[in-house]
């Protein structure tokens, strides 16, 4: 069977298919210069810019699948050939007529017809989300006070700003759970364009820092200000679900790889480069989704061993590294590099570990059963940043290491919720959606418990739901919409 | 196997797990890393509390209790007001503005990689330059260099509105960052500036009674000069704190121990009398001047201080600006005070000579040394610090003494020839009197009047050493008042053995040194009837709350002549003024008794002299002394020895300040006065003077003493010489209106110059040389009969 789908690959004429790419690559990365080069329009709307056009025309009831077997799609013929087969399956299900009405997303509820399709929504994780919410406000409202009223500001200005920004977060997860399919569908179609979108707004950010003086990581759109990293892991997500389910198995080919990649790593790039610790969480969301969509093993087996080991030698690397070198300017380090070295050797570099330091000064002194809830003391001005990425030594101090596990056991849940949707989710979008949140939440809650704890150099990543911060509560708080939509997809018969 | 099931899963395609196994195993093998991650971070966060919980509770805490072990709360300096209720000094509150680089990095975040979480620093600099004006540079520099400081204090003495302007100032400001529209703007914030309580000291009235209220150092904590000093104990007061203590459950329990503030202190100074008082010495002094002038007032009857002031004034809010010293007379300062300095420090070398002094100081040094030379010439109390000879003022109390032991009698009279001679040894002293020509026949009370020398060396002859100390003593002389104020001199001369020479020229006041407030304080013992009360500036203590903590009764020393005497002393005193040499102290309207003085200082030969007034009135019922000194006025030579300049200076004062005792101008005809007890009309001078036949006994004893006493002189050579011809024109081209004199040989150095040279010498303290008698002998035209001279 190998040899007839690589047979199958083969007989695409191998200039064609460069040809292809070439093209499709162009279209996704000169999208936004379309008016500026009309010698290249036409290719471009036979390529990404095609799919999008015609999806915008089409009603909902279309799905990927069908819309690869639309003619005029040449270029993509590899993978339409691919799943020729399956196409024809996929769009045909049992389900199809009771889909039809729904089509009218609005109207989707009124029109709903006779026939009772029994649909599934994952009560549990909105359930969950909404506890740790709570839970975070509540630590947020702890952690903050002090800080706050030194800032001249109300007690409660940072609960109430989380209040309202997690309020609207709420309001779009039910909104998402109502039209899940509408909003699937959207998802679906605006995947490439959030991409690009993205990437405008990365380069924007980067040059609109650079004109007021340093980097930014924001950017003020209408008087709302939003951080573009956020903005970038949920237009990740989607693209990569998109290209994943679009691919379907294909995505593990080495071209489709590079393109892939090639695609993701331009906003991944532009926004390392002002935001490490975002990156990097971008850069982990898209492996984690390549790494379940693909059917390869072997390799992610030696990058997860080179990975490990990378994680065991570093410090001892680092410790080496440090005293081999002759420090005597340590302001003239990068700062990142210095976090870096602060957490190998912290007596080094107290400045740069004193956050850390307090950290875990805030851990060990909560105890088993902590100090008891506000009975914090490191929140006193001691610990920066203590309702922000900090908020974790906080929870361990005043619910001491028992509140932590509750903390973190709620995490597992969400974890586990959202990889059983993924499992049961209708299509591999869905899936794909799910598997990338999942992956989000995982590698966040990673992070910024392994930063607490020093068990990583300090770069700043916030605890999802919980931690203090206006874009990444929103947005986490939007994947969380999404995929309770696509658990609404789900038909339980 | 994998692959195939893309092509042939014929029933996957129709039923769509689109997650097929692969991927869900992967998701499994996903979720199983998130697990074992977290799992490890757990088991992380476990040991980190296991191991380290109590060490890490330990750290947390202290650093939690540091922060308030530093919150000093300082306590108020106590005020001063004078006896009217004029504050004179106080404390005002005021706030220090504290930078908090520190405090303004941290909330820029840790991590300076441009993309900070807020600004803090430039909007903080904006806003203090903005309000209040200062240097962007140098506060920017401030701020970068001491970023890990927490406490940089910028500037001190903000006023309560400056600080709550501003305060309400950057909220305003950070209000509006907040609700801009623009993201950048919204990141900005005014922060890491705070107000540190304190107070600082004001003097309302700038340099008026400088030398009695003194100045408080910036802190509050030392008082220098006056009674800032001396009461420094009580002015100043604990510091309070604020401070953290982890009380049982280990909670942090805040708690303020209030400050406990300085007692405030009342002075006996009336601030209305006290600017009268340097109204009129700065009048002198922009007039005619002197060296120094100085004035005590004081109420006699309790011996407190009115006024005192002296010519050397300084603001006491600034009393570190000195002005009429040039930089020249500052390194001349600077250079004697190098010298004392080698001396103190090296003192079996040789004295330096001012050449050698830049060999071995620094420039700075000198200047430094000298212009704290500078500062204490100006910070001097002269009316207590400095001790000169009085002259002629000391005769009621040569007279006092005599009367109370009765020595002599009321109504005993003395010849004057114009001199006394005192011989022995083979040398020959002559002491001058005023009147060279002599006064003739005069009574006790003529010898105040016409300030007679040649009467009182005979009554201080007649009186004898041990008796004529008793009284000097017993008149305060000789030793500190003990004034409440810092530095007080005592002085020198009257202690010892002492000659006969010695004995007659202190009866009139030379050869001995006494301060100011010895002189007013044995005059106003002589005014109120006997009685000595220390002299004293503080009436009252009190606390904060106002309630008494001290209160200053008239402290009585003791009782030093009778009633009787002193009534007699007020008469000869009213008379001085009336018809005698203190007619210029006269004040209109009121009966006014004094003495004047006019002293010759050493060394005699530079002809420089010290004038003064001290008097009282009214003399029905005194209530007040005043005491005026003019320390060698901005003549030549003899011209300075008019003691009107006193005189005069006093009456204006008197005039001014007796209605602001209750003492209102009266009927002017002083004659129908007479001190109770006494009736000595003017008639009976004459009369007194006519009797005459006693005083000639009395005289020829006193040379028979002198010649009994020469034994203890041991310099006579130089004096032996008999009539030395040596003029001193000057005289006869100034004639003096003085009422003492004593002729100084110029020969060079066989008078010692310094009091303290000559304490060391006892005995030889005062020797007139002939050679004086012989210029008054040649000049007697140009010496004017002190009685036609005064009005």
């Amino acid at each position: 069977m190998k040899k007839g789908k690589k047979k199958g690959g083969k007989q695409i004429p191998a200039g064609k298919n460069a040809e292809s790419s070439a093209k499709r690559q162009r279209g996704g990365v000169r999208t936004g210069n379309r008016t500026s080069e009309p010698a290249m329009t036409q290719g471009r709307d036979q390529g990404t810019g095609y799919d999008i056009g015609a999806g915008m025309l089409k009603t909902s009831v279309t799905s990927i699948d069908a819309h690869r077997n639309r003619p005029g799609r040449e270029e993509t013929r590899p993978q339409r050939q691919n799943q020729k087969g399956r196409a024809p399956a996929l769009t045909k299900p049992a389900k199809r007529p009771v889909r039809q009405p729904q089509g009218a997303y609005g109207a989707a509820a009124a029109a709903k017809p006779a026939e009772r399709i029994r649909r599934y929504y994952d009560f549990y994780l909105l359930i969950a989300v909404v506890m740790i919410f709570t839970l975070g406000l509540l630590m947020v409202y702890s952690s903050s006070q002090y800080t706050a009223m030194m800032d001249g500001q109300p007690h409660d200005y940072y609960f109430k700003r989380q209040l309202i920004i997690g309020g609207a977060g709420l309001v779009i997860v039910l909104f998402c759970s109502v039209f899940s399919t509408f909003v699937l569908w959207a998802m679906k179609k605006l995947a490439v364009v959030a991409l690009i979108v993205t990437g405008v707004l990365t380069l924007l950010t980067l040059f609109l820092g650079m004109a007021s003086h340093g980097a930014t990581r924001w950017l003020n759109i209408f008087g709302i200000s939003l951080q573009t990293a956020e903005v970038g892991k949920i237009a990740l997500i989607m693209f990569m679900a998109y290209i994943c389910s679009k691919y379907g198995f294909a995505v593990g080919r080495v071209r489709n790889g590079l393109r892939i990649w090639g695609a993701v790593s331009v906003p991944i790039v532009l926004i390392t480069l002002e935001n490490l610790s975002s990156g990097i969480i971008m850069a982990g969301i898209c492996f984690v989704m390549y790494f379940v969509a693909c059917k390869n093993w072997k390799a992610f087996v030696i990058l997860g061993v080179l990975g490990l080991l990378c994680i065991i030698f570093a410090k001892p690397l680092m410790a080496y590294v440090i005293d081999s070198l002759d420090i005597t300017n340590i302001d003239s380090i990068n700062y990142r590099i210095r976090r870096i070295l602060a957490w190998a050797a912290p007596d080094r570099f107290p400045d740069d570990a004193y956050q850390t330091l307090q950290g875990l000064y805030a851990i060990g002194s909560g105890g088993l059963t902590g100090q008891g809830l506000g009975e914090s003391i490191q929140k006193f001005g001691a610990l920066p940043e203590a309702q922000n990425d900090m908020i974790f030594s906080i929870i361990c101090e005043e619910l001491g290491f028992v509140g932590a596990c509750a903390v973190v056991l709620i995490y597992v849940f969400i974890i586990i919720r959202l990889a059983d949707i993924a499992r049961y989710a209708r299509d591999m979008f869905g899936s794909m959606i799910c598997v990338g949140i999942m992956a989000h939440i995982s590698i966040q809650v990673i992070f910024n418990i392994a930063v607490v704890t020093g068990a990583m150099p300090n770069t700043g990543v916030t605890l999802p739901f919980i931690s203090y911060g206006g874009s990444a509560v929103f947005f986490t708080m939007a994947e969380m919409g999404m995929a309770l939509a696509v658990s609404h997809e789900i038909y339980t018969d | 196997m994998r692959a195939s099931q893309n092509i042939n899963g014929g029933p996957k395609k129709r039923k769509p797990p689109v997650f097929n196994r692969v991927m869900k195993q992967k998701l499994a093998v996903t979720v199983g890393i998130v697990m074992l991650a977290l799992t490890a971070l757990l088991v992380r966060a476990y040991l980190i509390q296991d191991e380290n919980n109590e060490e890490y509770s330990k750290i947390v805490l202290s650093q939690r209790q540091s922060e308030y072990t530093s919150a000093t709360i300082p306590y108020k300096r106590g005020d001063i007001y004078d006896r009217n209720g004029n504050r004179l000094a106080t404390s005002e509150k005021v706030y220090n503005l504290i930078l908090d680089p520190r405090q303004m990095a941290d909330a820029e975040g840790r991590s300076e990689d441009g993309s900070r979480r807020r600004n803090v620093v430039e909007p903080t600099i904006d806003a203090l330059c903005e309000y209040f004006g200062y240097d962007r540079e140098e506060l920017s520099g401030i701020i970068a260099d001491r970023s890990s400081s927490s406490y940089v204090r910028y500037q001190r003495y903000i006023s309560y509105d400056q600080k709550q302007g501003f305060e309400a100032y950057v909220e305003e400001k950070n209000a509006e960052f907040l609700k801009s529209e623009n993201a950048e703007v919204r990141k900005n914030q005014i922060r890491g500036i705070w107000f540190e309580d304190d107070y600082n000291r004001k003097y309302p009235y700038g340099s008026l009674a400088c030398n009695v209220i003194g100045f408080a150092s910036a802190d509050g904590s030392v008082g220098t000069g006056g009674v800032e000093q001396y009461y420094n104990d009580q002015l100043t007061g604990t510091n309070g704190r604020e401070y953290g203590y982890l009380n049982d459950e280990a909670d942090l329990e805040k708690v303020i121990k209030p400050a406990e503030n300085g007692n405030t202190l009342v002075l006996t100074i009336d601030a209305n009398i006290q600017s009268v008082v340097e109204k009129y010495i700065k009048q002198w002094q922009d007039g005619t001047g002197s060296l120094e002038a100085a004035v005590i007032v004081m109420d006699p009857n309790t011996g407190e201080v009115l006024a005192m002031a002296d010519s050397d004034r300084y603001d006491l809010n600034d009393p570190r600006t000195v002005e009429g010293f040039t930089d020249e007379e500052i390194y001349q300062l600077g250079l004697q005070e190098c010298i004392y300095d080698y001396a103190s420090k090296n003192p079996d070398a040789l004295k330096l000579t001012k050449e050698q002094v830049p060999e071995l100081y620094q420039q700075s040094e000198i200047m430094s040394l000298g212009q704290v030379a500078a500062w204490n010439q100006i910070w001097r109390n002269y009316c207590v610090s400095d001790a000169y000879e009085p002259g002629s003022t000391q005769k009621i109390f040569t007279v006092a003494g005599a009367l109370e032991e009765g020595v002599i009698n009321r109504t005993d009279t003395f010849q004057c020839e114009g001199n006394l001679q005192f011989s022995g040894s083979g040398h020959t002293w002559r002491i001058n009197c005023v009147n060279r020509n002599g006064h003739g026949l005069l009574d006790v009370t003529g010898g105040i009047t016409n300030s007679c020398n040649v009467v009182m060396m005979e009554i201080a002859l007649k009186e004898g050493e041990d008796l004529f100390l008793k009284y000097e003593h017993a008149f305060g002389f000789g030793e500190p008042t003990g004034i409440d104020l810092p530095a007080e001199g005592s002085g020198l001369g009257l202690s010892g053995d002492i000659g006969r020479v010695d004995l007659a020229t202190r009866s009139f006041g030379q050869n001995y040194t006494c301060t100011m407030i010895q002189m007013a304080a044995a005059y106003c013992s002589i005014v109120n009837g006997g009685s000595y009360y220390k002299p004293h500036v503080v009436s009252r203590i009190v606390d904060e709350n106002g309630a008494i903590v001290k209160d200053f009764e008239p402290e009585l020393v003791r009782e030093t002549v009778s009633t009787d005497t002193c009534d007699f002393i007020k008469n000869a005193l009213f008379e001085t003024v009336e018809t005698g040499t203190g007619g210029a102290a006269a004040v209109a309207g009121y009966h006014v008794g004094g003495k004047t003085g006019t002293a010759e200082k050493l060394p005699r030969a530079d002809e420089n002299y010290l004038v003064s007034f001290c008097g009282f009135a009214p003399v029905e019922d005194p209530q007040l002394v005043c005491y005026v000194v003019i320390d060698q006025p901005n003549l030549e030579r003899q011209a300075q020895a008019h003691s009107s300049f006193a005189s005069e200076i006093f009456s204006g004062i008197m005039g001014e300040i007796l209605p602001m005792v209750g003492e209102y101008p009266a009927g002017v005809d002083g004659s129908e006065y007479r001190a109770p007890g006494i009736a000595l009309p003017e008639s009976q001078t004459d009369e007194t003077a006519s009797e005459g036949g006693t005083s000639e006994g009395a005289e020829s004893e006193n040379e028979t003493g002198v010649q009994e006493g020469s034994s203890e002189e041991t310099d006579g050579n130089e004096l032996s010489e008999d009539a030395e011809e040596e003029s001193l024109p000057e005289e006869t081209s100034a004639p003096p209106q003085t009422d003492e004199f004593i002729q100084g040989d110029d020969g060079g150095g066989e008078l010692p110059d310094g009091l303290s040279d000559l304490m060391e010498q006892q005995g030889i303290i005062v020797a007139e040389p002939e050679t004086a008698g012989s210029v008054t002998e040649e000049g007697n035209e140009g010496v004017t009969d002190i009685n036609s001279s005064p009005q």
